[in-house]
């Protein structure tokens, strides 16, 4: 977003204030509403779509896929996959890849190989989806809302077959229609943009556009988690962030987390 | 030979049809509001695609701009979970690129292009599901999301897939038929028997192709006209929303 | 083809070649020796070699050697950039990896941070209409899976150096400190405010002044790492 130097420095100066005046009228710890939709792909185990009020979208499909235990200890083979594609940007883009990977790292390390386990010898592998069809400010949160959402439900095939498969070679067979939905606890991601001595949640493309400098932090089940980063919002207007509003971000986030689980649970 | 009969004795389909119905069709338009000049959403039996539609507007770089027409710019991204099995399709194979250039070809004739010189239209289409059809749906869906932007049009190109068994012509193939029928694909102009895009990509009998064609054409006008009841719908709401205030 | 007998060098079929192994304990020994060294910033300092102006070719230039870590930096630029006006200078980033152990997403990753490190520090408006491209290069590097974080804040330690070394202006000298147990590290200007922040671990926070205590410690070592980055630059090297 291209904003005069006039529109920056009014924007700039009413999110200085104490509170901040943010231009949609949003209190710190507010979000934008959020439209939501589960369970419209037939042919995937789960997905769901988030739709923002400035008219950003992303989907999310869930598929899985039984795969040998042993090929993930060997590391031939991961028990999540993820996979983003962004309108408009190309799939090797520097700002892709790094989705990708901290979406990777946090998905490898809070969903638990038991929740996914079938056999003794045969596991379920996750490909999580992520199509993007417009944003406008930055995707991550969106993303993990959407993602948290498609992962909550996920139905998958219900094994028939017995579980110990250590003595006799089984292949493991599955009920021809029934379901058991995945039971996981599913991290998050929230984005907080620095403007001046001030914080705010989920900054929309102005606020970004302004703001001095922004930190994702993850949350899991009541507490802060990895990744813990800063993010470039915008091109070049960057400053330094003092400790002590890292420090209360992170507060921030910690007291938001289980009411913004708690809304989108209720969304299903 | 295939593990279903395709089209049993008795005159019904693998999914029950026969050989001259179409698969539910269903249309919304101006979808995504807030965020393109137009868009739309088809559902084609169980394929769902998604149309967005950017411009006229201007050129991102010199080199695109034609003085004279607007210029045309599509991407098809087929998701790597639309197909049961997951695959992940690059945007630079050779089936989706063939595919982008027969649309370009099509809507370069359709949309009245020398009204917008200097200008490039970018149309985004994300196909959710596939289940057949992918030229016929995804023409749809540029159709209904061109109309939603208010672009100017000679008239509807309306698509649909026809395919040829056992000396019966089928219309509108599912994936199972498609990979075991010889098929082709039309765009039909309006009500018109003109056709803009004719895809056939393996044999059928010459002196069959007027029967398959002939029922391929009477499913474009049947979707024409339930593109054409929603365009209506969407343009009565709009119309509403105008005279309340 | 020799018509040699290879059986009677090469031995019988099932030979394995002996490998002394470490004893458990002496790697644990070695394992905790260096997690110590890694809480010791003195000591650090007083391992690790700098020499700026080496690659003539650049505008500037920085080798750091640290523990069995070898980077080189080099800096092109402010130099003209073709096309339209721009305001300010744009900063690319570039990291070769000679020992190939780090994967593109990392790379990327590494890039990313040192980028958005530095757009902070320099003063972009002083340059307009031009770019000003970093070219890091790893020629060795120990242990990355423990310590790839490790790497990072060296290499932004070197980019530093090597952007004193080319005369481009910043605002402060950046330093960057890590913290093993966490696997953080965060990059400090003005003896405490943060311009770069990664931090990527399976640890739970479940306490908030844990993290508060994290940033403390690293704050303090950064202002170690710090003065004897300006020793060094005064020292006239």
């Amino acid at each position: 977003m291209i904003l005069s130097v006039a529109e920056r420095s009014y924007l700039y100066e009413s999110l200085k204030q104490s509170p901040p005046i943010r231009p949609d009228g949003r209190s710190v710890k507010q979000f934008r509403p959020i439209q939501t939709n589960v369970g419209f792909l037939e042919s995937s185990n789960g997905s769901a779509k988030i739709t923002l009020s400035d008219g950003s979208e992303c989907i999310v499909s869930i598929k899985s896929k039984v795969i040998e235990k042993a090929s993930i200890e060997s590391g031939r083979d991961t028990l999540v996959d993820v996979d983003i594609e962004v309108a408009g940007q190309r799939d090797d883009s520097s700002f892709i890849l790094n989705l990708i990977s901290t979406l990777k790292s946090i998905y490898s390390n809070y969903i638990s190989q038991e929740s996914l386990s079938l056999t003794n010898r045969f596991t379920y592998k996750l490909f999580i989806d992520i199509l993007v069809i417009s944003n406008y400010s930055y995707p991550l949160t969106l993303i993990s809302f959407t993602s948290y959402l498609a992962l909550k439900n996920t139905y998958l095939p219900k094994l028939t077959s017995s579980v110990d498969d250590k003595e006799i070679e089984e292949q493991p067979t599955f009920h021809d229609y029934e379901f058991v939905k995945l039971q996981i606890q599913v991290p998050i991601i929230f984005t907080v943009a620095i403007i001046d001595n001030n914080y705010i949640i989920d900054p929309n493309s102005q606020e970004m556009e302004v703001s001095d400098n922004g930190i994702i932090i993850g949350w899991y089940d009541g507490n802060i988690i990895s990744p813990i980063e800063n993010v470039k919002l915008n091109d070049g207007n960057s400053k330094s962030i003092k400790p002590e509003l890292i420090i209360k971000s992170i507060e921030l986030v910690k007291s938001l987390g289980q009411s913004v689980i708690e809304s989108l649970n209720a969304a299903e | 030979m295939s593990r279903f009969e395709i089209y049993s004795p008795e005159g019904l389909r693998v999914d029950g049809r026969r050989w001259n119905e179409l698969r539910r069709f269903e249309c919304r338009i101006n979808t995504h509001p807030d965020s393109s000049d137009g868009s739309s959403y088809v559902e084609q039996g169980n394929s769902k695609v998604i149309c967005i539609v950017n411009g006229p507007m201007e050129p991102s770089s010199k080199a695109e701009m034609s003085t004279s027409k607007a210029t045309l710019k599509i991407s098809l991204n087929v998701t790597p979970f639309s197909s049961i099995d997951r695959k992940k399709r690059s945007k630079n194979e050779r089936r989706i690129q063939e595919i982008v250039t027969s649309l370009k070809r099509t809507f370069e004739q359709s949309i009245i292009v020398n009204k917008y010189p200097r200008t490039t239209i970018s149309i985004t289409l994300h196909v959710l599901a596939l289940d057949g059809g992918l030229l016929s749906s995804i023409t749809n869906a540029i159709t209904l999301a061109l109309i939603d932007a208010g672009i100017a049009m000679y008239d509807y190109i309306s698509s649909v897939s026809a395919g040829f068994y056992n000396n019966t012509p089928l219309l509108d193939l599912n994936q199972l038929e498609e990979s075991d029928v010889s098929f082709l694909t039309i765009g039909v102009v309006g009500k018109s028997e003109k056709l803009a895009l004719l895809l056939l990509e393996n044999k059928i009998p010459l002196d069959q192709l007027e029967s398959v064609l002939a029922i391929a054409i009477a499913g474009g006008h049947r979707i024409r006209d339930l593109m054409d009841k929603e365009v209506r719908r969407h343009g009565d709401l709009r119309l509403s929303k105008l005279a309340n205030k | 083809m020799s018509t040699l007998d290879r059986r009677r060098i090469l031995g019988p079929a099932n030979v394995k070649p002996l490998i002394f192994g470490l004893s458990s304990s002496q790697s644990k020994q070695e394992n905790k020796i260096e997690e110590e060294e890694e809480e010791d910033i003195n000591s650090q300092i007083s391992k690790t070699f700098i020499k700026t102006g080496l690659i003539t070719n650049a505008n500037g230039s920085s080798y750091l050697e640290y523990n069995g870590n070898i980077i080189s930096v080099s800096i092109y630029g402010p130099r003209p950039v073709r096309g339209t006006f721009t305001e300010k200078t744009s900063l690319d980033v570039h990291l070769d990896d000679n020992t190939e152990t780090i994967s593109d997403l990392l790379n990327k990753k590494f890039c990313n941070y040192i980028e958005n490190n530095f757009t902070t520090v320099i003063n972009l408006n002083k340059y307009p209409k031009s770019g000003i491209s970093i070219f890091i290069n790893v020629l060795s590097i120990n242990n990355f899976q423990k310590y790839k974080y490790k790497l990072l804040s060296l290499i932004s330690d070197a980019t530093t150096i090597a952007l004193i070394n080319s005369g481009i202006e910043i605002i402060d000298i950046v330093s960057s400190t890590f913290d093993l147990n966490s696997n953080t590290v965060i990059s400090f200007i003005k003896s405490n405010e943060i311009v770069g922040l990664l931090s990527d671990s399976n640890k739970i926070y479940k306490d908030v002044n844990d993290f508060n205590k994290i940033i403390k410690k690293l704050g303090n070592d950064s202002n170690i790492v710090k003065n004897s980055l300006i020793n060094y630059l005064m020292s006239g090297n």
